[in-house]
């Protein structure tokens, strides 16, 4: 056995663990150029030859997440045009599926947050619900084993999807004019606390609510595949280590263990997928709702 | 809205009862509106102290002070709470 310090600071062996970090999230182009890889190693820094290494445009953009995402979303309409397809009285199995997913949304998020408008804004929300659920998925299940919206960017983009929504409906229904009076101004508050409100508000229903929409989905889902990460490639490498039974042992808790944690974040990919329809349309709500 | 929907698309027989009752319900909420107020009262607050902290921090650079920040800071966060007791203290 090693001495006790072995333990915490891993001395000899196959390799040195190399722990996951932010850079395990890093994305690959999906056509990398010529010489891409040697100018992007999985640790360390580039050689020195790579300063005029000049990158494809498609090196940029065009990487396996931004793919992974377009697949959800072709995943996402061919599963909508698949239950729409054959509609019977008495409903298939799967149908039945397709319904019961629907009516989840409809009457759990749409009819409960929106009342009796909601149905202008369904059909928007049952594709968010979707798109996200899929996504998050993708985190937990083959063939792509991570999480689209733990690259921050993917949930920026649809809460501004959400923003765009919820400041069009509140335009379409008040004008440009009321609807910003209407979210900016505080009611029933003497003039001199009004000016120091009014910019309270404006950053809390323009910008703040929703950016932490955004950072909400992210983080979890960050969060949430690093402690996979974690668990698994800290799990192998234990596993793989000679004459140490603790480690071996360990490992294979680990291992275990990391489904448990898999598990999980099935759970809280689709919680975070409802909370941000709800979230979505809450605020359209808020954006078409009367004064109250 | 509902009318015309049902007009085009009126083959659904199980639908329409659903659509009814739909068209009953106030433009209202419970269940979810709190998990909205809450996040509404937590931006409330970042944005006072957010706001007003940048304020602070302008005027610091702009008189080359060290005041205005905490000053702004606490400022924004005393109007944060102000304004979430003024607007979503009151019982039901």
């Amino acid at each position: 056995m090693r001495p006790l310090g072995g333990l915490l600071v891993p001395l000899e062996g196959a390799g040195e663990f190399v722990p996951p970090s932010t850079s395990s999230f890093n994305s690959r182009p999906l056509f990398p150029s010529a010489g891409w890889e040697e100018c992007h190693p999985h640790e360390g820094a580039a050689p020195a030859s790579c300063t005029d290494f000049v990158p494809a445009w498609t090196d940029a953009w065009l990487t396996n997440h931004v793919c992974q995402a377009a697949i959800a979303a072709l995943v996402v309409i061919g599963f909508w045009l698949w239950m729409a397809r054959k509609q019977q009285i008495v409903p298939g199995k799967r149908q039945f599926v397709g319904e019961w997913l629907y009516d989840f949304i409809r009457n759990q998020i749409a009819r409960d947050v929106l009342g009796s408008e909601y149905r202008k804004y369904l059909p928007y929300l049952v594709a968010l619900f979707t798109f996200i659920l899929v996504n998050n998925l993708f985190g937990e299940f083959f063939p792509f084993m991570f999480p689209t919206f733990s690259k921050i960017g993917f949930p920026y983009g649809l809460a501004i999807m959400s923003f765009l929504l919820y400041n069009a409906a509140g335009i379409r229904k008040y004008g440009f004019g009321k609807y910003f009076v209407k979210m900016v101004l505080p009611p029933g508050v003497p003039w001199y606390v009004t000016w120091l409100i009014i910019p309270l508000e404006f950053l809390s229903n323009f910008i703040v609510r929703p950016a932490t929409l955004a950072l909400r989905l992210f983080a979890n889902l960050f969060a949430g595949h690093l402690v996979i990460l974690v668990f698994v490639l800290g799990g192998a490498w234990l596993l793989e280590q000679k004459d140490n039974l603790f480690y071996n042992f360990s490992g294979g808790v680990s291992i275990a263990f990391s489904f448990a944690i898999f598990a999980l974040e099935i759970f809280i990919g689709a919680l975070q997928a409802y909370i941000f329809t709800v979230l979505t349309a809450q605020y359209v709500h808020s954006a078409i709702a009367e004064e109250h | 809205m509902g009318e015309r929907w049902r007009v085009k698309r009126g083959t659904e027989g199980r639908d329409t009862d659903k659509v009814h009752n739909a068209d009953k319900v106030p433009l209202s909420t419970d269940q979810s509106d709190g998990f909205d107020k809450g996040m509404r009262v937590v931006s409330v607050l970042i944005s006072g102290i957010v706001f007003y902290g940048a304020i602070g921090w302008g005027l610091d650079h702009w008189l080359n002070s060290v005041l205005w920040t905490p000053v702004g800071l606490i400022l924004g966060a005393a109007l944060g709470v102000y304004w979430v007791i003024r607007k979503y203290g009151q019982a039901q």
